[in-house]
Order: C-alpha cells, then structure tokens, then sequence
C-alpha cells in the first residue's frame, strides 16, 4: 500500500506540467493540390525553431510544440511557395494554410572573411585566421600575427611600440600585468583581436592631443561572455636527486640530496567577463622551478604614481649562477593567488580591484674550491660553500577609480604594496696549506641571515577637465615608503673560540608627494600649456651597527661594543612654473622653443 | 548563482583529434563522359569540406557542390568536376594523344589523394539517396551505386544560434551511426538537404561537423538561378549495398594497398602500409 502510494505520487510528478499543443492542418494551393511545404513553429519575437513537421503526401502536417508563451508563430514555407507566416494564440487548434506559387528568393551570398580588416585606426584580426592546433591560450595565438611581437617576459610590441593599453571587451582589468590574460584566457573564447593605434584612452583628451601610442584589445566570442570559465592544470612528476659531495668537502652535515620529490605544479585559473563585470581569480604554484611571477609583471602603469625609493643598501652573499637556464636550477617552492576584478559602476564609471600574494620560498647552493701550487710540495686549498634560502612573501594590492566622461575625466589609484623577505645564508669558509708543512688558515662557518620586509603605500589621483576648447589637468600623488631590515653575520670560527656577530639595522623611509596642474589652451593650431609643478621628496635614514670589536693598544680585544649610528633626513622641495607652445598639425608636431 | 562551475582539466598535450584522413591514392581521370540532363536547380550551395582558411580553397580538403531543384537534388565535389571538365578537353584538343595526364586539376590541400567524401555523387529523389561512389585507384572494379533512405538523422533542436554568411542559423544536435554531430541550419531556405546525406531539418544546413570535428561542412557560397543538374552515365558502376562499400572503403583507407590487393612484383607477397584513419560513419 505504501510502495504503492509513493509509486503513484512519483508518476504524478513525473508527468508533464506543460501542456502540450498540438496544432494540425494542411498546406494546399489555390487549386486544393498539395504544396511540398515545411511547417515550422517559433515563439513569437524570437527566430528560433521550437518544432517542426514536414506535409506528407495529402498536403497534411502535425505539429507538437511545449511553449510558454502565449502566441506562436507559424510558418509554412517551401522552395516552389515562398513563406507565409500566421501568429495564432498557444493552444491546440486546426491551421490551414493557402498558398500560392511564388520563387523563393535568396540574397546571393559569398564567405569573405578577410583575415584583417582595418577600419580607421583599429586593425581587426580574426583569431579563427591565425589560430593552429597546439594554441591554447590566446598568447599563442597572438605570436603569429603580423605586426605583433610578444617577447619573453611577456611584454607585447605593436610594430615594434609597446602596448599603453590592453583591453578585454573594451575594459582594462589588469591594470598594466596583462600577462595574466594572454597567459590564461582560452585562444577558442577570442573571437577578433583588434589593435587599435593612435589610442587615447581618456575621452576628454580624444580629438585635442596627439597620440602615437597602440593599445590592443581583445573581442570575445558570445559563448565566453557571461560564463564563468575555470581552467584547471595538475601535473606531477619524480626528479633523481643525486647525492652531494664535492671533492673533499661535503656541504652541511653529510650528504643531502638536490632537488625535491615529489615534482608537482596546478594551476586553477577562474574567468568571468560580462558587460559590467570582469574577474580573473587565479593560483598557481609549483616546485618546478617555473618563475610563477613572471605573469604578474606590470608593462605599463595605469597612472603616473610619485616615484618611492627606500634607500637600503644592504644584501647577504649568494652562491655564483651557473649560467644554466633558470628552470633547471630553481629549487623552489612557490605559490601565487592573484584576484583582478573589475566592476562597472553607472555609464562611465569603473572600479578596479587588482590584487596578488605571493608566496616562495627559494633554495640555492653553490661551492667554489680553488687549489693552487704554493710551492713545489705545498698547495693551498681553499674552498667556500654556501646554502641560500630566501622566503618571500610579497602583497600588492591597487584599487582604482575612475571616471571617463566626454568633457571630464577622473581617475584615484590606491596602492599598497607589502613585502615580507628574508634570506639566510648558511657558508664554510676553509683555507688549508696543504703538504710537507700544512697549516690551517681558518675554517669558518659563516651566517648570514637579512630580514628585509618593506611598505609601500601611495595614493594619485588625476583630473582633467575640458571647458570648451581649454583643459585643465591637475595631478597629486603622495606616499610612503619603509624599509626596516635587519642583516646579521655571524662568524664561527672552528678555531680556539673566535666568533664574532655583526648586527646591522637600517630603517629607511621615504615620504614623497607630487602635485601638478596645466592648463591648455587653443589659439588655432597653436596650443599654449601654462603649468605649476611641485614636488617634495624626503628620505629618513636610521641605522645602528654592533658588534664590531676594537684592539686596544695593550694587545687586548676590547669586546664592547660600539655601535655606529646614524639619524638622518634629506629633503628636497621644488616648485616650477613653466610654459610650453606647440604647433599641432595632424602627424606634425613641434614644440616651440619654451622658456 | 554563479555556483554552478564548469570543471575541466586540460591536459598540456592537447589530446586533439586529427583529421585522420588515409593515404588513398586516386584513381585515373576518366572525364564526365556521356551527360543528359535530369533536371533545373535555382539553388547552388558550396560547402568547404575541411577547410582550414575558409576564405582560401587552397586549403580545402574539397569544395562541394550541392543543387537544390524541385524534388531532386545532385552533391558533387567541384574539384572534381573542373578535373574531368578539363580531362575531356585535353582529349577533344588531343586526340591522337597515346596518354594523358593523370591529375589535371589540383583543387585542395590533399589533392594527391582520393576521400570517400569527395568520390562519391550523390542524387536524391523520392525521398532516396542515390549514391556514386568512385572507389580509389586499382579498386575501380568496384565502383558501384547504392541507396540510402533520406532522413536518417533524429534532430534535437538547441537554442543558440549564429550567423553563417548573413544567415541567422540555429544549432541542432544529432546521433548517428556512432557519431555525435552538431548542424546549423537557416529556416529561410526551406529545404531539408545538407551536406552529405545529412538532413531533414526545416532548413538547409549551412555548416555541419562531428562533436570532435574530424570532418566540417561549412557553406562558402549561395547562389540562385536556374541550374542545370547533369547525370554522366557512370559506365561500369554496378549495383551493391551501403555496407559492402562503406566496408571496401574505410578498408582502403585503413590500408589501400593491401585492400586494393597489391602484389610485391619479387616475392608475390600482399604488400601492406596501414594507416590510422577515422571514418565519418563509424558504423
């Protein structure tokens, strides 16, 4: 009874909620002889077919349609009667159709994709052209067309100009690190890359200055637009790590094997591009020595932020290169999750959140070993190892405002960028004489170890304003930079108990703010710049050192310590007026001599 | 909303399904020879078959003409008309010729080569497929023809569309013989023809591929006017089912040298180069 009842109440929801309609007649001519007709049903408004039936021999057609719209669009067409169309209201019913002899007419059609199309100063290539079998992403593809150069750091040249602007869907997501899009959007999503030349991005420029500079923007396919795209890479693999020992001295305590195991690297790279909104969320990480920073390399900066230096010359010694690829001797642990989205507020408004961490930790090792002929029995052996270990974490965060309008452009850009670095550095330094008389100069164990974490932080904004044939462009960034590291060397002598322990602490900053306002005016094809720069730059300096010991005229070692300070700021202020005339003609320019 | 997530893994090595097409050689020209006319088409379409630039034939595998008249309708490949065209020329000029070239006209990018696809003419009349199909070289003994009902496809109708040469079309999807296809077909040209023996949608499909797009059709071109349809007389074509020369053909294209019963001229041994090969219909 039960099974029963469940059984019954599954039916019912199995059946169909829709009713069905189901719409019949014929399709005969004015003589009642039957038209070979096809009989098809859209919803009215759209084109799209919802069903179809084909007459049979008397001229009679059955149609079975699920619709919820309320009217359906009927129509009967063939090659020998043309096409008639009746809308009728959804439900079933009996359709006759009359029709009369007439010629099908077609438009004469022929493919003429050309592969590039230039209309004004935008040269369109079709991705579909140029795209070969082994294309992934739309990197790949953009290497083999004409003009376009993509260099190794992922740098794109336009006729060898690099790019001010790369677009997606006419929106700069990525802010200037475009090689998270040519390194991870599908080459199949792209339907045309457009380059676009004499490119000015700011509306209200557009039309009063020149501009040579290119911008490339990509022209998505319908299917990529609106969908979340998620691409996902996992790959793995062993390495033979071999056993370390170099000539007579092994390296730390015994022998330690190169390299890791297991190999891994995955990629999650999630995409969403609609008309309002677009975001690139991606993590990459692997220990296979891919450099997974090199995609997050800024080519162009989208706004001209006050220059922030840190003065901090200090740094530990690292092992030599060895000349080989980098992927070959990268022994690295490395982790990045970068979130770019873009969000369209209002017609001309757009707020852009660029985010990345990344995350590495980095091993190196190098020995060098000299052997040399002291004498014709003795020879001195020196040899000096090193283990380097560098951690890295670095965070940069931009927010971006801005406002592109016909007479008024406005854009805020908020930095912050945060470093937390160290590197350690673990070394033997030996040198022996070796033969009839050895002697041993010192075995030394060397640390060094850096703590170097840094702040950036800095926030521009940019106006520029057009009163009819005038405008004003006012400029102002300011921020702060710090660096407070740390460096501490350490020597340990494996002599009678010579160690000595350097400290040195260094804490930079640097505070600066730029402001600049111009005013442009037009006198024919004559433009008049009248301008006021200021700008102020301060660096503060801190450092203290320890550790060193002094000899005193006795012969005794006074271990006291002395440290060395410092405690400085320099500071520079500048303010500038200046005038500038050009002489504008379209592809002429000439900047008159200005005061 | 947006929780539902596409998740697919992809492979660096692109697993890409190639066009697996043999190494078949063609057999010798033999020119249209005797011709009557069976009929008017107002409708010429083109379809590229392959193409790889399809604003360049070059790069075709065959360009393909389909005419469309009144309750019959004539498939051929063009390259192969213009060779023939040109094959009976070169007798009418030379006829005291001892021989003729072999290949008059290279169309295509595989132009060496001979496909079922592009060998095979097809008519159709009452609601049958007539189908010529002219078998590679040292197999002409086995061209033949066969027939085949129409409509064999079971369309279900999608709602995305796109434009083909100015033409709003409409995606359906079918399952046939093995394969998985995907069609778009324009309702303003009421025919339910197609590329091959596809069909039976309420429209002419425009452009036609399997889902691992092995072999694509897509229109190039749409003419009307009054187009006459030629039938040559097919000497030496005898009457044989779909199954014996769908077997005979995706044989030959296996391993044409052995299928074509090739002999080593020293040892007598059946000689044999096999060749991956991936058959539009897989049954």
């Amino acid at each position: 009874m039960k099974t029963t009842t469940i059984f019954s109440l599954l039916i019912i929801f199995c059946l169909k909620i829709q009713a069905q309609t189901v719409i019949e007649g014929s399709v005969l001519d004015a003589q009642g002889k039957f038209g070979d007709a096809i009989v098809t049903v859209t919803a009215k408004g759209t084109s799209i077919v919802l069903a179809f039936a084909e007459t049979d021999t008397k001229g009679d057609y059955r149609l079975e349609v699920n619709s919820q719209s309320d009217s359906l669009t009927i129509t009967a067409a063939g090659m020998s009667i043309g096409q008639q169309v009746k809308v009728v209201a959804n439900r079933s019913q009996r359709l006759n159709f009359r029709v009369k002899e007439k010629v099908l007419q077609l438009k004469e059609v022929k493919v003429h994709a050309k592969k590039i199309r230039q209309n004004g100063d935008t040269l369109n290539y079709s991705v579909g052209a140029y795209q070969q079998q082994d294309d992934r992403t739309i990197g790949d593809v953009l290497k083999r067309m004409p003009g376009i150069e993509v260099s190794d750091n992922g740098c794109i040249k336009f006729n060898g100009k690099s790019i001010s602007k790369f677009y997606v869907e006419d929106m700069d997501l990525l802010q200037g690190r475009y090689g998270l899009a040519t390194g991870n959007i599908n080459a199949k999503d792209v339907g045309l890359v457009q380059v676009l030349e004499n490119h000015q991005p700011v509306k209200a420029l557009q039309g009063r200055t020149p501009t040579d500079d290119v911008a490339i923007n990509l022209k998505l396919r319908n299917a990529a637009k609106g969908t979340v795209a998620v691409n996902t890479m996992l790959g793995g693999g062993g390495q033979q790590s071999g056993g370390w020992g170099f000539g007579m001295r092994s390296l730390s305590d015994g022998q330690n094997p190169i390299g890791r195991n297991p190999l891994w690297t995955a990629e999650v790279v999630g995409m969403y591009f609609a008309k309002r909104r677009q975001n690139i969320t991606l993590y990459k990480g692997n220990n296979i020595g891919d450099d997974v920073s090199q995609e997050l390399t800024s080519h162009y900066s989208g706004i001209n932020a006050v220059e922030l230096v840190a003065f901090a010359p200090l740094g530990v010694v690292t092992p030599s290169g060895s000349g080989l690829p980098q992927k070959r001797t990268f022994d690295n642990q490395s982790h990045i999750v970068s979130m770019n989205h873009l969000e369209k507020i209002g017609k001309q408004s757009e707020l852009t959140l660029n985010m990345s961490y990344l995350h590495a930790s980095i091993r190196q090792e190098g020995v060098s070993e000299a052997d040399r002929f002291y004498s014709s029995n003795q020879r001195l052996l020196s040899s000096e190892s090193l283990i380097f270990v560098t951690h890295m974490n670095n965070l940069s965060t931009n927010l971006r405002y801005n406002r592109n309008g016909e007479n008024g452009f406005i854009a805020n850009v908020l930095k912050l960028d945060g470093e937390w670095n160290n590197d350690n550095v673990q070394s033997q330094l030996t040198s022996d004489l070796t033969g009839v008389a050895p002697i041993n100069y010192g075995d030394n164990r060397v640390y060094q170890y850096f703590h170097r974490p840094s702040l950036t932080v800095s926030n521009t904004m940019n106006l520029i304003q057009n009163y009819g044939k005038r405008t004003l462009d006012l400029h102002f960034s300011v921020g702060y930079a710090q660096r407070p590291n740390t460096l501490m060397v350490g020597v340990d002598s494996l002599l009678p108990q010579t160690s000595v322990h350097y400290n040195q602490e260094l804490k930079s900053r640097n505070i600066a703010g730029d402001f600049h306002t111009n005013f442009t005016f037009h006198l024919g094809l004559f433009s008049i710049d009248y301008g006021v720069f200021a700008n102020a730059n301060l660096h503060g300096i801190k450092t203290d050192l320890s550790g060193f010991t002094n000899l005193m005229a006795n012969g005794t070692q006074n271990h006291t310590s002395q440290s060395v300070l410092n405690d400085l700021w320099y500071n520079t202020y500048e303010l500038s007026l200046n005038q500038q005339y050009k002489f504008e003609q379209a592809g002429c320019v000439s900047p008159l001599p200005a005061l | 909303m947006r929780s539902i997530i596409i998740f697919f893994i992809c492979f660096s090595f692109t697993l890409h399904a190639q066009e697996k097409q043999g190494r078949v050689m063609r057999p010798n020209s033999r020119g249209l020879g005797k011709c009557s006319v069976i009929g008017q088409a107002p409708i010429k379409v083109i379809y590229a078959l392959n193409a790889k630039d399809i604003s360049d034939e070059h790069t075709y595998l065959d360009s393909q003409v389909l005419l469309i008249g009144k309750g019959l309708s004539k498939l051929y490949s063009r390259f192969l008309e213009l060779n023939d065209s040109l094959h009976d020329d070169f007798i009418k000029r030379n006829p005291n010729a001892t021989s003729i070239p072999r290949i008059m006209f290279s169309g295509g990018r595989n132009n060496q080569y001979w496909s079922e696809y592009q060998f095979t003419d097809i008519y159709s009349t009452n609601n049958t497929y007539t189908c010529y199909a002219k078998m590679p070289w040292a197999m002409e003994r086995y061209n033949a023809f066969y027939t085949e009902s129409m409509y064999q496809q079971h369309w279900t109708l999608s709602d995305e569309q796109l434009s083909i040469l100015g033409y709003d079309c409409q995606k359906a999807t079918c399952h046939w013989r093995g394969r998985t296809f995907e069609a778009w077909f324009t309702s303003k040209i009421p025919t339910r023809l197609g590329p091959w023996i596809f069909g039976g949608l309420p429209g002419l499909i425009l452009k036609l591929y399997d889902k691992e797009h092995l072999y694509t059709w897509e229109a190039v071109e749409i003419k009307s006017g009054n187009f006459p349809i030629i039938k040559s007389e097919y000497k030496g074509f005898i009457k044989d089912t779909r199954e014996h020369i769908y077997k005979l053909q995706v044989a030959a294209n296996r391993d044409h040298l052995k299928t074509a019963g090739a002999r080593d001229y020293q040892t007598g041994q059946l000689k044999s180069k096999p060749h991956p090969y991936e058959p539009l219909e897989k049954e």
